[in-house]
């Protein structure tokens, strides 16, 4: 599984929030943007020119899927995406890493500091 | 007035990406609300364009090479005609620029309209930064 997914790794900030938007459910480009910003505190805004050129980077490497647009849907313009096996297991693979790093920061941020 | 912009600034992506996601950026420019935010969702539109255009090569040349031309009503490329389409293609991302600089000044997009009324995380967006650099026109 290791080998399927390094060549993925790191992720960019962007490809990390949309991927984390769309773990928990299907969702539509603006719905994505809404979630970005809730997870960052408002401190991280993705605009639509960024958002659907990573969208397409991802679903060209297989790790976002379309689902195309939904009938009943308030704008029919809208389209939903998904999050495939594969960007399943990037994104776990993300947070095994993004985890290493915090507990490695942690570590050395509270050993005393060498004399030279 | 910027919906119109918007919409020209969508219709000069690529074809691929504009038939893609050219309707659903239309579609979150109509929903947000405030005319911040749509100066905002503008400035990404033209961000955009240039990263489409000069940062994704192999989406251009194959722009280019499709069907022996583009038939778009900016540009009309053959096939062959890469050197040609870049210089045009570059002379569009110019022209949309130049085009915002002369506009700016009904847009009033100067940087104390937008460091005045936009939050912390607002003034880090690249699109604010981009602004900036055409305020000394005013």
């Amino acid at each position: 599984m290791k080998e399927e997914v390094s060549p993925f790794l790191p992720l960019s900030p962007a490809t990390l929030h949309i991927l984390l938007s769309l773990a928990g459910e299907e969702m539509h480009g603006y719905a994505i943007m809404q979630e970005v910003q809730r997870q960052s505190e408002g401190k991280y805004k993705l605009g639509p020119g960024t958002l659907y050129d990573n969208l397409q980077k991802l679903m060209d490497r297989g790790l976002v899927a379309e689902l195309g647009r939904r009938t009943g849907d308030d704008d029919p313009r809208r389209r939903y995406y998904k999050l495939s096996s594969l960007g399943r297991g990037v994104l776990t693979a993300e947070i095994a890493r993004l985890e290493d790093v915090v507990r490695e920061g942690k570590l050395r941020l509270q050993a005393k500091p060498r004399r030279a | 007035m910027l919906r119109y912009l918007y919409r020209f600034v969508v219709r000069a992506h690529p074809g691929s990406f504009r038939r893609r996601f050219g309707d659903e950026m239309l579609s979150i420019f109509d929903q947000s609300e405030g005319k911040l935010s749509h100066a905002s969702l503008l400035l990404d539109g033209v961000l955009s364009l240039f990263r489409q255009w000069a940062l994704r090569p192999d989406l251009e040349q194959e722009r280019c090479a499709v069907d022996g031309g583009w038939r778009s009503p900016f540009l009309q490329v053959r096939e062959g005609q890469t050197a040609r389409c870049r210089s045009r293609l570059w002379s569009l991302a110019i022209g949309v620029g130049l085009e915002w600089g002369l506009l700016d000044n009904g847009l009033r997009l100067e940087p104390s309209y937008l460091y005045g009324v936009a939050t912390a995380s607002d003034r880090s967006a690249a699109g604010v930064e981009f602004a900036t650099k055409f305020s000394w026109r005013r």
